[in-house]
C-alpha cells in the first residue's frame, strides 16, 4: 500500500493517522488477544463525520478494507482488522451534541465514552440505562454497532431499545441520517435498527440519537450465596415468574466469591457454588422493600448468606467488583475462553445443568456467570496452560455449550455481537435462508465488500 | 525493578481489557491507543523483550510519553505493576553519548545534594535567558533549607513524639516556605524532630529516568542514615518521597536481600507529615483562619490517599476555614515531575480540565502535598495560590 501515508496526511492531516508499527500493535485485537489475526496498514482517527467520509470514499476507490473501532474493549473480535487495511478509530469524535430535556433525548458522536455520557445525563436528573461492563471505556458508537447491554437489561433492555436515530457514513462516503428524534416513527424500513448491531459491516456509525429516562430516585443492592448452581438458577427463574423485576440480577460463580472477599467484609462463604447479586430501584422505600422481600425468598429457598446493602457507597464496592470481574478472572489464568449465549429465562436451570455436565465430561475448568435476569449467560473455560491441543478441546466444548443453548431456544450472543469468534455459529442459529438474505443486504450497502470483512459469517460464506 | 525480564509473567497476565483507557492522562489528550498501558506494554514486549520490533525512535517516544503517574497500575483490574514496567523499560532505553552522560552527572549531583545545585544554581537565570534551560524550570533558593538547621529540632514545651524528618529535595531547595511551615507546625505540636545526616534524594526522580542503579545507590544511603534513628515515625512533606520510601524502594532490591529487609523495617514507619500529626492529634488548636481552600490530590498518593485525607483533616480544624472539594480531586494536573518541561502542549491540555475544576470550586487557595503539582499549578494560578497543606495550617499558628 505505497503512498498510503501520504494520502492519509492529505485526508486527515499528519496528526490524524499513524502507519507506525509501534502504534498499530494495539489495534490488531480487541479485549481478547489470542485470536488477533490481522496486521492493519494504518489507524485513522477522524475528528468528525466529514473526515470520516473522506477516508471512506478513498478506501472505497482503492478497495482498502475498513475496520471501525470504538474502545477496542469488545470480546468477539468484532473490531479486529483481519484483512489488514485501515482501522477507523472513532474515539476522537467525542462530542455530546445535545441533551434535550423537553424531549428526553440526547444526540452524541460515536466516540463518546459511555460512562462520561451517563455522568452527563445523570447530572441533569436523567438516566441512560445500557451498561456493558466496560462502561468506563467503551464508546456509544461501539455499543450501537454491537447492540451492547449489561446487567440492567433485565429491567431496561439494551442499547437497541434506546436508539432512535443514527448518522452513518456509507462505504462510498455518502452520509445518511436514519430514524429521527421522535419517540414514535413508522415510515419506511427501519434502517436505524438494521445498522444497530451490524458490527461495522454495513456503514460507519458517526452519531446516535438516544432516548433517556428519568433517573430512579434510589437503588438498593442485595446478595445471596447459594450452595448449588441449580438453586441459584431456580431462584432466578422463580423471581421472574413471580413478577419481581430487579434493575440488575447477576449470577456469579465460586471464583467470583474469592474476588469479592478481597474487597468486602465480612467475607462471603466461598464454598457456595453460586452467588446472586441484585439491585432494585424506585423510591428508597420501594427499593428497600423489594430487596428485603427478595432476600427473604432467597433465605426460604436455602441460600447460605443473604445480605441487603442499602448504603450506596457499600453497594458500589459490590458492583465495582462485578464490572471488573472479567479482567480480574482473566488475569489469574493463562487464557480464558468466554461466550455470551443467552437463553429464555425459564431455561436457565436447564442450561446451567448442561454446562456443568459438559464441564464434567470434558474435564475442563468451566464457570458460568452472567446477567441471569435477562438470560444472558457467560460460560467460560479457564485454562492454566495454553496449547493447540487444549485450545481445540476448549473450542469443541464451547461449541457444545453453544449448541446446548440453541437447543433450549437460546441465541449465540446476547450482547457481545458475533464478530469473529462466533461467526462459525451464526448459521446454526439463523439458518441458510436468513444468512443469504443478510448477504444480499450487505451487498446493497457495501458492494465492494470493504466494511469490516471477515466478520459475522465465516469466510466460506462471503462472496 | 531490576530488569524487564522480571516482569514477563506480569505482562503475560494482562487480560487486554483496555480499561486502562479510563485512567491515562496522556491518552485522554491524544486518544491514540498506543498511549495506554495496553498499548505500551504490547510495545515494550515486542520491541524491548521479544525483538519483534526494533527499539527505534517511535518506540522511545511512546515509552517517554508517560507521566509515570501510576494511575493505570491503580485502576488495572489485574493489578499489574505497570509503572514499574515503564521504569524498567526506560532503564533499557537510556540514551548513550557524551551529552547524555553529562546530563546524567548533573542529575546525580543534584540528587546527592538533595535538590540543591550549589553555586551552579546561580547560572539558572543565565541559562534560561540563553534558552539553554526551559523558562518554566523552577529557580532554587540561594541557600538550601537544611544548611541552617541543627541536627535536632526541639519543641519549647512537652515532647509528645519524636520523628525523623525526611526533607524532600523540593522543600530543601525550592519551596522553603513548605519546609519552614512543616518545622513550625511539628514544633508547635510538641514533636521533636531529628534531621538525620547523610540523607540524599529519595531516588524517585532517578527511577523516572530509568536510572535504577543510581536509585539503588541513593536508597542504600538513605537506609543507612535512617536505620540508626530511634523515632516513632519517619515523616516527609512530599508525596513522591512517601511513595518511594513506603512502596517503591523495596522493589529496587532482590527479595530477601539485606536491603529489602531494611526497607521492610523502614516502610511501615514512613508517613506523610500531615497524616502523622492527624494520628498524634493537634496539641495546640489552630487560630481562626478565614480562607477557602481546595485539595489537589497528587497521582503518587493513589496508594495512600487516606494519608492525604488525614492531612487535610487538620485544616478542617481551623475555625473559619472553608473546604471546597473539587469534582475530582485526584484528576491529574499534568506536571508528572519534569514531564511538563518536555511535553508542554500535552501537559497544558491535562492541566486545563484541572484548572476548570479549581475555578468551579471558587476556592482561594489550592493545597497539595506534591511539589511538582504545586509548581505546575502555580505557573497557571500564581505563586500564592498553591500551597502545601501544612503551609496553610502554619498560617493559623501565628
Amino acid at each position: 500500500m505505497k503512498g498510503l501515508a501520504k494520502d492519509l496526511a492529505r485526508l486527515v492531516g499528519p496528526e490524524g493517522f499513524s502507519t507506525d508499527p509501534e502504534d498499530l500493535l494495539v489495534y490488531r485485537h480487541d479485549a481478547i488477544a489470542y485470536f488477533a489475526q490481522g496486521e492493519p496498514a494504518a489507524v485513522v482517527l477522524p475528528q468528525d463525520t466529514t473526515q470520516a467520509a473522506r477516508v471512506m470514499a478513498y478506501a472505497s476507490q482503492n478497495g482498502i478494507p475498513l475496520t471501525p473501532r470504538g474502545a477496542g474493549s469488545g470480546l468477539s473480535g468484532g473490531c479486529t482488522p483481519v484483512r489488514g487495511g485501515i482501522v477507523l478509530d472513532t474515539k476522537r469524535m467525542k462530542g455530546i451534541l445535545e441533551i434535550n430535556r423537553g424531549n428526553l433525548t440526547a444526540r452524541v458522536e460515536a466516540g463518546v465514552v459511555l460512562a462520561d455520557f451517563q455522568k452527563a445525563v445523570e447530572g441533569q436528573g436523567f438516566f441512560y440505562p445500557p451498561d456493558p461492563q466496560s462502561k468506563s471505556v467503551c464508546t456509544l458508537g461501539g455499543n450501537v454497532a454491537t447492540r451492547a447491554g449489561g446487567p440492567r437489561a433485565v429491567k431496561y433492555g439494551t442499547t437497541v431499545n434506546y436508539v432512535l436515530g443514527l448518522e452513518a457514513v456509507l462505504p462510498d462516503g455518502e452520509v445518511i441520517r436514519t430514524g429521527s428524534s421522535c419517540v414514535k416513527h413508522s415510515a419506511g424500513y427501519d434502517l436505524t435498527h438494521l445498522l444497530t448491531g451490524s458490527e461495522g459491516t454495513l456503514a460507519l456509525i458517526t452519531q446516535a440519537t438516544v432516548r433517556l429516562l428519568p433517573k430512579p430516585p434510589a437503588t438498593c443492592t442485595a446478595l445471596a450465596v447459594c450452595p448449588t448452581m441449580e438453586m441459584a438458577a431456580r431462584i432466578v427463574s422463580e423471581t421472574i415468574a413471580g413478577g419481581v423485576v430487579p434493575s440488575m440480577l447477576e449470577l456469579l460463580t465460586t471464583a467470583s466469591l474469592a474476588v469479592f472477599n478481597r474487597f468486602v467484609t465480612p467475607p462471603l462463604p466461598e464454598e457456595g457454588e453460586a452467588c446472586l447479586l441484585m439491585e432494585f430501584d424506585g423510591t428508597a422505600e420501594e427499593a428497600l422493600r423489594q430487596a428485603k422481600e427478595m432476600a427473604g425468598a432467597c433465605r426460604d429457598m436455602g441460600a447460605m448468606d443473604v445480605r441487603v446493602v442499602p448504603q450506596a457507597d457499600e453497594a458500589a464496592v459490590y458492583w465495582m467488583v462485578r464490572s471488573r470481574l472479567y479482567p480480574l478472572v482473566v488475569s489469574r489464568f493463562k487464557r480464558v475462553v468466554t461466550e455470551d449465549v443467552t437463553v429464555p429465562r425459564d431455561r436457565i436451570p436447564d442450561f446451567a445443568a448442561k454446562v456443568m455436565g459438559i464441564a464434567q465430561e470434558t474435564g475442563l475448568s468451566m464457570g458460568l456467570t452472567g446477567h441471569a435476569g435477562d438470560g444472558n449467560m457467560h460460560p467460560t473455560i479457564r485454562m492454566d496452560e495454553v496449547s493447540d491441543e487444549l485450545q481445540a478441546r476448549a473450542d469443541q466444548a464451547m461449541a457444545q455449550v453453544v449448541k446446548a443453548g440453541l437447543a433450549l431456544g437460546g441465541v449465540i450472543s446476547g450482547e457481545h455481537g458475533v464478530g469473529l469468534h462466533k461467526a462459525q455459529f451464526l448459521e446454526l442459529e439463523l439458518g441458510p435462508e436468513q444468512i443469504a438474505l443478510m448477504r444480499r443486504i450487505k451487498k446493497a450497502f457495501d458492494p465492494k465488500g470493504i466494511m469490516n470483512p471477515g466478520k459475522i459469517w465465516p469466510p466460506e460464506l462471503e462472496s | 525493578m531490576l530488569g524487564l525480564e522480571q516482569y514477563r509473567e506480569a505482562l503475560e497476565r494482562c487480560s487486554q481489557c483496555g480499561y486502562c483507557q479510563a485512567s491515562c492522562p496522556v491518552f485522554s489528550q491524544e486518544l491514540l491507543e498506543s498511549y495506554t498501558a495496553r498499548g505500551r506494554t504490547l510495545l515494550i514486549k515486542a520491541a524491548l523483550m521479544d525483538g519483534v520490533l526494533p527499539a527505534g525512535k517511535r518506540a522511545k517516544e511512546i515509552v517517554a510519553n508517560c507521566l509515570l503517574c501510576g494511575t493505570c497500575a491503580h485502576t488495572c483490574p489485574g493489578g499489574l505493576p505497570l509503572d514499574e514496567i515503564f521504569m524498567a523499560a526506560r532503564n533499557q532505553l537510556r540514551p548513550g553519548g557524551p551529552a547524555a552522560s553529562l546530563k546524567r552527572g548533573l542529575h546525580r549531583k543534584l540528587m546527592e545534594q538533595r535538590g540543591h545545585p550549589g553555586a551552579m544554581g546561580k547560572l539558572g537565570p543565565l541559562a534560561k535567558a540563553l534558552g539553554l534551560a526551559p523558562a518554566d524550570l523552577p529557580q532554587p533558593a540561594a541557600r538550601p533549607f537544611l544548611a541552617d538547621q541543627p541536627e535536632v529540632l526541639r519543641p519549647s514545651g512537652e515532647v509528645r513524639a519524636r520523628v525523623a524528618w525526611f526533607v524532600g529535595c523540593a522543600a530543601n531547595s525550592l519551596h522553603l516556605d513548605t519546609a519552614e511551615a512543616v518545622r513550625k507546625v511539628l514544633l508547635a505540636n510538641g514533636v521533636e524532630v531529628v534531621l538525620p545526616q547523610g540523607l540524599a534524594c529519595c531516588g524517585l526522580p532517578a527511577l523516572a529516568q530509568g536510572e535504577i542503579e543510581l536509585a539503588q545507590e541513593l536508597a542504600r544511603r538513605n537506609l543507612a542514615a535512617l536505620a540508626a534513628q530511634e523515632v516513632d515515625a519517619v515523616v516527609t512533606e512530599c508525596t513522591s518521597c512517601v511513595l518511594m520510601l513506603r512502596d517503591k524502594m523495596e522493589r529496587l532490591f532482590m527479595p530477601e536481600s539485606p536491603e529489602a529487609q531494611a526497607v521492610q523495617a523502614l516502610a511501615p514507619k514512613v508517613m506523610e507529615a500531615g497524616a502523622f500529626l492527624h494520628h498524634l492529634g493537634l496539641g495546640q488548636a489552630p487560630q481562626e483562619c478565614g480562607v477557602s481552600y481546595t485539595l489537589h490530590q497528587p497521582c503518587h498518593a493513589a496508594g495512600f490517599a487516606a494519608q492525604v485525607r488525614e492531612g487535610l483533616s487538620l485544616l478542617e480544624q481551623m475555625p473559619g476555614a472553608d473546604y471546597r472539594p473539587l469534582a475530582d480531586p485526584a484528576a491529574c494536573c499534568g506536571a508528572g515531575g519534569d514531564f511538563f518541561l518536555k511535553n508542554p502542549t500535552l501537559s497544558q491540555g491535562v492541566r486545563r480540565s484541572k484548572l476548570e475544576q479549581i475555578e468551579q470550586s471558587r476556592a482561594e487557595v489550592v493545597v497539595t502535598p506534591c511539589p511538582a503539582c504545586r509548581h505546575y499549578l502555580s505557573l497557571a494560578l500564581g505563586p500564592d495560590k498553591v500551597k502545601h497543606p501544612l503551609a496553610l495550617l502554619a498560617g493559623a499558628y501565628e
